[in-house]
């Protein structure tokens, strides 16, 4: 196990790759603060938890990471950074002309991409009937973990993946509810409230373990739990984290970074 | 495997081709180790008792929620297994669509679907259930293919054919019980390749599903009336057998049969493809106009609808006329 500094120090520059790619997209704006809120899970899950191989992608035992709320894929590409499936080269150059890089990740193992997103709602689905498959081949020791918004839950079909999860009993299956209280347009509980978030998923069958999604150790913690249901981490996390300017506001679901706010925030960082 | 004589057509005709599916299924494992059979609380209809006796942990009921069950079963083909996800026309289609275009069209996750109903064959429950749009929806996706069998031979041949091809397809199903039988010997079926069923130089009937059947006999009306046709059952609706279209150029007049909505449907692939030709034969469109028909036994919606032989036929004389 790494220590909580090393993973605090991964966080950070997880979150400086963000910047980088934010700044790099220019007026087109950028997903910083969904991607801000869950820059420390991918911390721990791509520097402590996850079993993976850069040298050898498609490597049967490796665990599956699913970013369903996929407008956070440039929180995605720094922790394939991190982990050594894309290079300084691949972040520089994100967001800009013939970059396999988009707004929106693209399936591409190589690069440690499971599956292509952007459309809300189906990364539990996709992770779902990937262990179906992976236990009718005998594949017990890998795990699969989708990382899901709070605002994401609004879609049915989260709901329809979620019992489906649990009557398959696939017990190696982590959702992590990013729950920052934020979507695109406004506060999650005013544009529309669909209860608490633990008891929701707790209903559905799931095995509950609530965190704070900035502490490094009670996420590693909680996804160190071994759970005979499926597992949800309700994540409390604040969209922007780590940005003073971002944090906690609505209007930097996805906004224009500009050199100056790169500067400061990157100083923030240090 | 199933061998294609008078007898076992007779069988299938009788079945329809949903229960054929049903039967086939139990072919499928030798073929495919993989295979998966995928329903959303539709097994019944589909008569899967002995293959869910056969192969107990190759079919997965998801129950009624059809979105998860493409997201699922896309999972499931991307770490190996091959799964064939089904129920009727318009929830396996309209319903899902957004979870087809990202796993199948974009991902290219080799999921089957299979839609019940196609057509107005459920036209007893009404609208609702009618797979009306399915072809326009699934044929604007890329990377999907499209295939529409006559009878239940071809249905047969289809899962066969597509128990051994890797990317994502949709297998349309359509009529009810007592088919038409098209196909009571063995033949030769190929993705993407159309089967001229008889050949003649003045009219080409280019059908697809049951229209196949009702093809063949309005050709032979035509005959009678010494007005010569050819007739293609177009199986594979996407990719449309292009080399095929430019063959039947030379016909005066093309005369597209589906059940479906005229819009978006067999009728306009192939006005597509000819759409940029300079030599190009004169297209009707036989299919359901823009409206959803009302409630009503499967019969009397094809009437309705100008879908019989005898409505057709009114159709192609003031088409001639013209």
């Amino acid at each position: 196990m790494r220590s909580k500094e090393k993973l605090e120090d991964i966080a950070r520059n997880i979150r400086k790759d963000i910047l980088k790619m934010a700044v790099n997209s220019g007026t087109k704006g950028a997903h910083i603060g969904g991607s801000m809120s869950a820059a420390d899970i991918l911390a721990v899950l791509y520097g402590d938890i996850m079993k993976y191989n850069v040298d050898y992608p498609e490597w049967d035992g490796r665990d599956r990471f699913i970013m369903s709320k996929a407008h956070s894929s440039i929180g995605l590409y720094a922790a394939l950074h991190y982990a050594g499936f894309l290079q300084e080269a691949d972040i520089e150059g994100a967001m800009q002309g013939e970059s396999i890089l988009f707004k929106h990740p693209k399936l591409d193992l190589t690069h440690g991409l499971e599956f292509s997103g952007g459309s809300l709602g189906q990364g539990l689905a996709l992770g779902v009937g990937s262990l179906l498959s992976m236990r009718r081949r005998g594949n017990s020791a890998s795990n699969v973990y989708v990382i899901m918004g709070d605002g994401e839950c609004d879609e049915g079909s989260v709901w329809e993946a979620a019992s489906s999860a649990v009557h398959f009993e696939l017990n190696q299956l982590t959702a992590i509810i990013d729950t920052n209280g934020l979507q695109n347009d406004g506060t999650t509980s005013a544009i529309m409230n669909i209860g608490n978030m633990v008891d929701r998923w707790k209903s559905v069958g799931f095995e509950i373990i609530e965190v704070d999604g900035h502490d490094v150790e009670d996420v590693r913690r909680a996804l160190l739990i071994q759970a005979n249901k499926p597992k949800a981490i309700i994540a409390h996390t604040i969209k922007g984290k780590g940005v003073s300017f971002a944090e906690n506001k609505v209007e930097w679901h996805i906004g224009y970074v500009t050199q100056e706010m790169y500067l400061q925030a990157m100083e923030e960082l240090k | 495997m199933q061998t294609i004589n008078k007898k076992n057509a007779r069988i299938w005709s009788m079945l329809g081709m949903r229960r054929t599916i049903g039967m086939v299924l139990n072919d499928i494992p030798d073929i495919d180790e993989n295979f998966i059979f995928m329903t959303a609380d539709v097994a019944r209809y589909f008569g899967t008792d002995k293959f869910q006796q056969n192969y107990p942990d190759r079919i997965i009921d998801m129950g009624i929620a059809e979105q998860n069950m493409i997201g699922v079963a896309a999972g499931m083909v991307k770490e190996g297994s091959h799964v064939f996800a089904a129920t009727y026309a318009t929830f396996i289609t309209a319903r899902v669509l957004d979870q087809i275009r990202v796993s199948l069209g974009y991902m290219k996750l080799g999921v089957k679907l299979i839609g019940v109903g196609g057509g107005l064959a459920e036209g007893d429950l009404s609208a609702t259930h009618m797979g009306l749009e399915d072809i326009a929806d699934i044929r604007a996706i890329p990377n999907i293919i499209i295939i529409s069998p006559a009878d239940g031979a071809e249905t047969i041949k289809a899962m066969y054919a597509l128990a051994s091809y890797e990317g994502p397809a949709y297998l349309r199903l359509s009529g009810k019980t007592n088919l038409p039988m098209v196909y009571k010997e063995e033949f030769d079926f190929e993705i993407g390749k159309g089967n001229v069923l008889c050949s003649g130089n003045e009219i080409a009937l280019i059908a697809t599903g049951t229209m196949v059947s009702t093809a063949l006999e309005v050709a032979s009306e035509l005959e009678k009336k010494n007005i010569s046709c050819t007739v293609v059952d177009m199986h594979t609706i996407k990719p449309l057998d292009k080399q095929l279209l430019d063959k039947l150029k030379e016909h005066k007049y093309v005369v597209t049969m589906e059940e479906h909505m005229i819009i978006g449907g067999l009728g306009s692939a192939v006005a597509e493809h000819y759409s940029s030709k300079k030599i190009r034969p004169v297209q009707l469109m036989i299919g359901i106009e823009d409206e959803y028909p009302q409630a009503g036994e499967y019969e009397l919606l094809l009437h309705k609808c100008g879908l019989t032989k005898e409505k057709i036929l009114d159709k192609i004389k003031k088409f001639i006329e013209q």
